[in-house]
Formats: structure tokens, C-alpha cells, sequence
């Protein structure tokens, strides 16, 4: 999941985005609005995290800007403004959440995962694919009873793929949803981390799960 | 409760009605007049024939009357006295009409007859008319004999006057009483509809609230006299609005800055609780800096209660203002020289002010602190000593100020960077140090000029002992 934060405190920048990526998500961030929208305009991301009060361009903005212009990424206002009247603005104008500084980080990350679930149209936490059990919430897999040891990034992998189950995810989306802007990708990064899951996943006499369609992608499904 | 409307109301139909019983008194007294002269005249016209008719003759005064000379209009139905007499009391002639009664002997001269009211023969109300004469002395073949004076009384019955003028009254007393009847509601109606806009504008300022201060009296349909209190009442709405606005800015500024080092301070925490790494001095490094933004934030906000509730402790001295100029200058003129700019001290060795050295040094290290933070890259700044007007100034060239920000640079955190980015100034020096010159009887002021300078005034003439 690629997840962009739009912050002009610099602390907040460098812990948040620690956070996020300790949790597997690919960061990207900004410090002013007209930077922001100028990201979240170029990249795909799963979730937009933005601050409302911003040098050059204010947070408010940029959200009316970018659902002007037909984006529909999960927005999610994080800000130092707590009226009634600034939550129901931000809303109005198109943000799908908003939580008060000061915040609990794990609160934080609660919000995120669950705009990612809605971004998928995934209702429940728990995703299971034949013997194959993903918990959204704990981020852990378990596959036929026994717990799979995944690092954060394979978990994500596999979360993203268990949301679009038994779709075709291209390469490109993997790269765009997996790895932040700055990730120095080698050209078989994609296909190495899915053999690298494929193993964890399917380990020796399991049906296979993740499918590979060649040129086009990969799909996770139960086996025909 | 006082109420206009009763008040005037009152006063109204007060003043009417007694206008009222002056006209309908002036209407029966001038119209008694007019009908008692008539009366009279009618009386002395009797009194004049009987004049005329009496002759002097041989065997004294001759007098001889028609038997239907005062039968008048009414062919004799009111009866008509008369009596006639010789000055010696001797009657000459009398009506039938008086039976064995006498008519009172009251009399005047011819030229000024003498008029009263009596009880006539019967009991009824009549008038009279009483006067001398002397009958005519000279016979028809011209003889003449000695003039022999005589007194003639003429009475009325005057039912008909005293009849007409009770009518009159009764008249008149209706009259008013039906008008009084008739402008007791036309009153009260007519002042309702007057006070209407009055009500209206009640209605409408019991409707705003402190969401709805954008609301404004329409004054051009309001009547003549309510437009001044409209106009005020607008101008009040509007300092309400401009004070209420300035204390939601205020507050929103004030979240954002004590909620972003509290959110930055916590999600630091957690970051490390919930991933610790190896120590790193970076980390407690950024703590420290949060904790002291907090702190200098706080230190303010708490001296300029302290200044605003007038419990700073003042220490009057004599202060030397070019050595305390150099103090609060010498740890700014590092970052002056880096940044290339150029200050001018124009400030008499002798300038002395009487005041709390202590609070005025904090005034001009904040205002000398923002000429260096804001003055661009190698611009300039002068610090001036005006002695006449006891007034430092401080100006120096600034860029991305206006002269639409002047107003709001002395309010408690007012920035002008609307995404209060960083950390370090807040926007409470200004106001605290208008609150400081406040304490100290001085004045701090703003001025902007065309060129890009911003000019603070500290007007210390307030204080007596500065002059």
C-alpha cells in the first residue's frame, strides 16, 4: 500500500513516516500543498494523509482541487484544527477522515488500514482464500493452521493482492502500491518479491494460491 | 415597565382633551355672549319704543301701548313685561302680564341701560333691561312743558336663551366625548404602525447570535429617526464581529500551536516505543527542541496574562538608552552581519528614559529580534532616538509584508504565513510587548510605508517624566 503525507512539520514528516513504513507501507511526503498536489496528481496511492494548514497552498485546497479533477484517493485530514465547523468543512469538501493533533499513532494506522479496505471494497478485517487466512488487523497470515513468517513488505504484498483477489495486478501496480517514489527498484524487484512470497506461501504440497498470468500479471485465488 | 408607546399615547389623548375643553369652553362662553347681546338688544329695542311712545304733557307723562305690541313672532305665547315710572316712584304704566308684582327698580342712563337677570311673575328665569329718560316734552302744536325724568324696566322670559345654551353644552360635551372615543384607537393605531420598525428591529437583534454577527440592519427603510441607532447599532455588530473573528483566530492559532509539538512530542514517543532503536542522541535532541518551543510558547502566553492583569512589579530607573541598545544588540548582530544587513543607530549617547529597565529591555530585544528575523537579505534598518516627540522608532525594509497586515501585527498569534510553519516565532512577541508598553505608560504603534518599511513607534510621552 503507498500511502502519501502531506506535512509541513518536519518531525511529524520523519516519525509518521517511520511509522508507516515500519507498518509496511510505502511513504512518500511533502512539505507544502502545491508539492503535495503536485504527487498525489502524478502517483496512484491508496491513501492521501494531509495536513490542512500548509505553506503555498493549504490542505483544504488541494483536497477540493484534486476531487475537482476526479481523483478519489482516501483522504485522510490530519490537523490541528478540532471545531465542529473544520471537520464538517473537511468532510464536505471530500475528505473520507479526519483525526485532531495531538494523535494516537496506532489510531493513525487504524484509519489508514481502514480507508485502504474501503479503497478495495473489503468490509472485514479477515481475508480467507481457501486454507489461506490473511487477519488485516494483526497483520498476520496463516496458511493450512500454521503462521506464515512474513516481513512487513511481503505482508503488504500479499494484503494487496488478497484485496484485489482473483483480479490481475500488473507489475506496474505492484511497483506503484509496494514501493515508495524514492525505492531504487531493480527491474525484476516485482517478481522477485513474489517468488520470495510464493515460497512463504505455499510451501512444499500446498495448492497454489498466487497465479501468475503471463505479460499481464498476478492474481491471488483458490486453485481451480 | 416604561413603555414609549403608552407614554405617548397618554400625553396625546392628555393634550387633546384639553385642548378640547378649552374650545368647547371658548365655543359656549363666546356663543352665551353673542346670544345674551341679542337678547339684550332685543330688550333695549322694547325699552327704546316705550321711550318713544311716553310723552311730558299737561297732566304729566302720557303713555299709551298697543295691545299687541309685544306679542312679537310667537303671537304673545312668552310673556313680555314692563313697568314705568316716574323717578319720584310713581308708576306710570306696567304690563298686565306682571299681575300685583313689581319689577325691581334697577336702572342706568339712557345711553348705558343697566341689564341683569331676575325671577319673573311665575317663577321662570327672565332678563331685564332698566334706564331713564325724559319723555318727549312738546306737545303736537308745539307746546312745550318742564322735562320730568321717568324710569322704564323691560323683562324677558329667557327660557329659550337658557334653552339654547344648554343644548349648546350638551352639544359640545357629546362632541368631545365622541372625539376622545374616536382618537383613542386612531391613536393607538397610528402610533402602532410607527413603532413598527421599532419592533422589527427589536425581532430582528433578538435573532442574532454569535454565529450570525454578519447580520446588518437595513437602514434605508428604516424612518429618519431610527437610521442614526441603526448606523451604530451596524458599527457595534460589526466591532462584535471583527473582536469575535480575532478571538476564533486566536483560538484556532492557539490549538495549532500547542497541538503540533504535542502531536510531534507523542508520535516520537511512540515511534520508539513501538520500533526502539539504538540510542540516538538526534532523538533526545528533538525532544529538547519541542519541549523548549512549548516552553517559550507557554513563558509568553503566561507574561502577557500576568502584563495584561497588571502584576508585573515595575521598577522605575534611569534608563541610558544607547548602552541598552547595545546590549540587546550584541547577540543579534551575528545573524545581522550573515544576513548582510545593513542597521543605523541614530541615538544620542544622552537619550534617558525614567522606566522598568527590565520590561522595556524585553520591548526592544523583541522589536530589534524581529527587524534582523525579518528584514530580507541584505536590507536595511535604522533604530532612531526622536527627542521632541520622546519616541524610538524602529523601521527596516521588509518583502512580503503589506500594509493590509499592519493591523493585525500586534494581535496574539498573528502570523503571516497562514500554515504557521516552524516553530520558533509564534506571534506573541508584538503583543507582548504592546502589553509591556502599556504597563510602562508608552505606546507601540505600527506604520507602513510605501517603500517596504515597516516602522515601529514607541511613543514614551505618555509618561510624565519622560519629557
Amino acid at each position: 500500500m503507498r500511502v502519501l503525507l502531506v506535512e509541513d512539520s518536519q518531525r511529524l514528516q520523519k516519525s509518521v513516516g517511520k511509522a508507516l513504513h515500519k507498518s509496511g507501507y510505502a511513504v512518500d511526503t511533502s512539505g507544502d500543498g502545491e508539492d503535495g498536489l503536485w504527487l498525489a496528481e502524478s502517483n496512484d496511492y491508496d491513501v492521501i494523509i494531509l495536513d490542512i494548514m500548509l505553506p503555498k497552498l493549504d490542505g483544504l485546497t488541494l483536497l477540493h482541487r484534486l476531487r475537482k479533477k476526479g481523483r478519489q484517493t482516501p483522504i485522510l485530514l490530519l490537523t490541528a484544527r478540532d471545531t465542529v465547523e473544520d471537520r464538517v468543512k473537511g468532510l464536505q469538501m471530500g475528505a473520507d477522515d479526519y483525526l485532531v493533533k495531538p494523535f494516537a499513532l496506532q489510531e493513525l494506522l487504524a484509519r489508514i488500514q481502514a480507508l485502504c479496505r474501503r479503497h478495495y471494497d473489503s468490509k472485514t478485517n479477515q481475508v480467507v482464500i481457501a486454507d489461506l487466512e490473511i487477519d488485516l488487523t494483526a497483520h498476520s497470515a496463516v496458511r493450512a493452521g500454521k503462521a506464515l513468517d512474513l516481513t512487513a513488505r511481503e505482508f503488504r504484498l500479499l494484503e494487496y493482492l488478497a484485496l484485489r483477489r482473483d483480479h490481475i495486478v500488473t507489475r506496474d501496480e505492484i511497483e506503484t502500491h509496494i514501493y515508495n517514489e524514492s525505492a531504487d527498484l531493480m527491474s525484476n524487484a516485482v517478481d522477485s518479491a513474489i517468488c520470495t512470497l510464493r515460497k512463504k506461501v505455499e510451501p512444499l504440497g500446498s495448492p497454489p494460491l498466487i497465479h501468475t498470468r503471463r505479460g499481464l500479471g498476478y492474481t491471488l485465488k483458490e486453485p481451480s | 415597565m416604561k413603555s414609549i408607546r403608552r407614554q405617548l399615547t397618554l400625553t396625546i389623548l392628555t393634550g387633546f382633551g384639553l385642548l378640547l375643553i378649552f374650545s368647547g369652553t371658548a365655543i359656549y362662553f363666546f356663543t352665551r355672549v353673542a346670544l345674551l347681546a341679542e337678547f339684550d338688544a332685543g330688550l333695549r329695542a322694547k325699552a327704546f319704543t316705550i321711550m318713544s311712545l311716553a310723552e311730558q304733557g299737561q297732566d304729566g307723562v302720557q303713555f299709551e301701548l298697543p295691545d299687541d305690541f309685544f306679542k312679537g313672532s310667537d303671537g304673545g305665547a312668552t310673556p313680555q313685561f314692563y313697568e314705568l315710572w316716574r323717578t319720584n316712584g310713581t308708576v306710570i304704566a306696567r304690563s298686565e302680564s306682571l299681575n300685583d308684582t313689581e319689577l325691581p327698580d334697577h336702572f342706568g342712563p339712557a345711553a348705558a341701560p343697566q341689564y341683569w337677570n331676575l325671577n319673573l311673575p311665575g317663577g321662570r328665569a327672565g332678563r331685564a333691561i332698566g334706564l331713564e329718560f325724559f319723555p318727549k316734552a312738546e306737545d303736537e302744536d308745539g307746546k312745550k312743558f318742564a322735562p320730568a325724568e321717568a324710569v322704564v324696566v323691560v323683562a324677558a322670559d329667557r327660557r329659550s336663551l337658557d334653552q339654547t345654551l344648554d343644548t349648546l353644552t350638551t352639544v359640545l360635551a357629546l362632541t368631545g366625548l365622541l372625539t376622545i372615543a374616536i382618537t383613542v384607537p386612531v391613536v393607538n393605531f397610528s402610533l402602532c404602525r410607527s413603532h413598527a420598525p421599532l419592533g422589527r428591529l427589536a425581532r430582528q437583534a433578538a435573532a442574532i447570535t454569535a454565529d450570525s454577527l454578519q447580520t446588518r440592519f437595513p437602514v434605508d427603510s428604516m424612518p429618519e429617526e431610527l437610521r442614526p441607532i441603526t448606523s451604530r447599532l451596524n458599527d457595534l455588530l460589526g466591532r462584535l464581529e471583527e473582536s469575535f473573528e480575532r478571538e476564533r483566530r486566536f483560538s484556532a492559532d492557539l490549538a495549532h500551536e500547542l497541538r503540533t509539538p504535542l502531536a510531534e512530542l507523542r508520535s516520537l514517543a511512540e515511534v520508539e516505543l513501538a520500533w526502539p532503536e539504538t540510542e540516538d542522541a538526534e532523538k533526545h535532541r528533538e525532544t529538547l527542541n519541542i519541549a523548549l518551543q512549548m516552553e517559550a510558547m507557554v513563558t509568553r502566553l503566561l507574561e502577557m496574562a500576568r502584563g495584561e492583569n497588571r502584576k508585573i512589579p515595575l521598577q522605575p530607573e534611569t534608563v541610558l538608552m544607547f548602552p541598552l541598545l547595545d546590549e540587546v544588540w550584541r547577540p543579534l548582530a551575528g545573524r545581522a552581519k550573515k544576513k548582510q544587513l545593513t542597521f543605523t543607530f541614530n541615538v544620542p549617547p544622552d537619550a534617558v528614559l525614567q522606566t522598568d529597565r527590565t520590561l522595556l529591555r524585553s520591548i526592544l530585544a523583541n522589536l530589534l529580534a524581529n527587524a534582523v528575523e525579518y528584514t530580507p537579505q541584505n536590507g536595511r534598518g535604522e533604530i532612531r532616538w526622536e527627542k521632541d516627540a520622546g519616541e524610538l522608532t524602529v523601521s527596516n525594509t521588509v518583502h512580503d509584508l503589506d500594509a493590509a497586515d499592519v493591523p493585525h501585527l500586534f494581535e496574539r498569534l498573528w502570523r503571516k504565513d497562514k500554515s504557521r510553519t516552524g516553530g520558533e516565532h509564534c506571534g506573541l512577541g508584538l503583543a507582548l510587548s504592546r502589553t509591556f508598553a502599556g504597563l510602562l505608560g508608552f505606546d507601540l504603534k505600527a506604520g507602513f510605508d510605501n517603500g517596504q518599511i515597516l516602522t515601529l513607534h514607541l511613543q514614551t510621552l505618555k509618561s510624565p517624566q519622560n519629557k
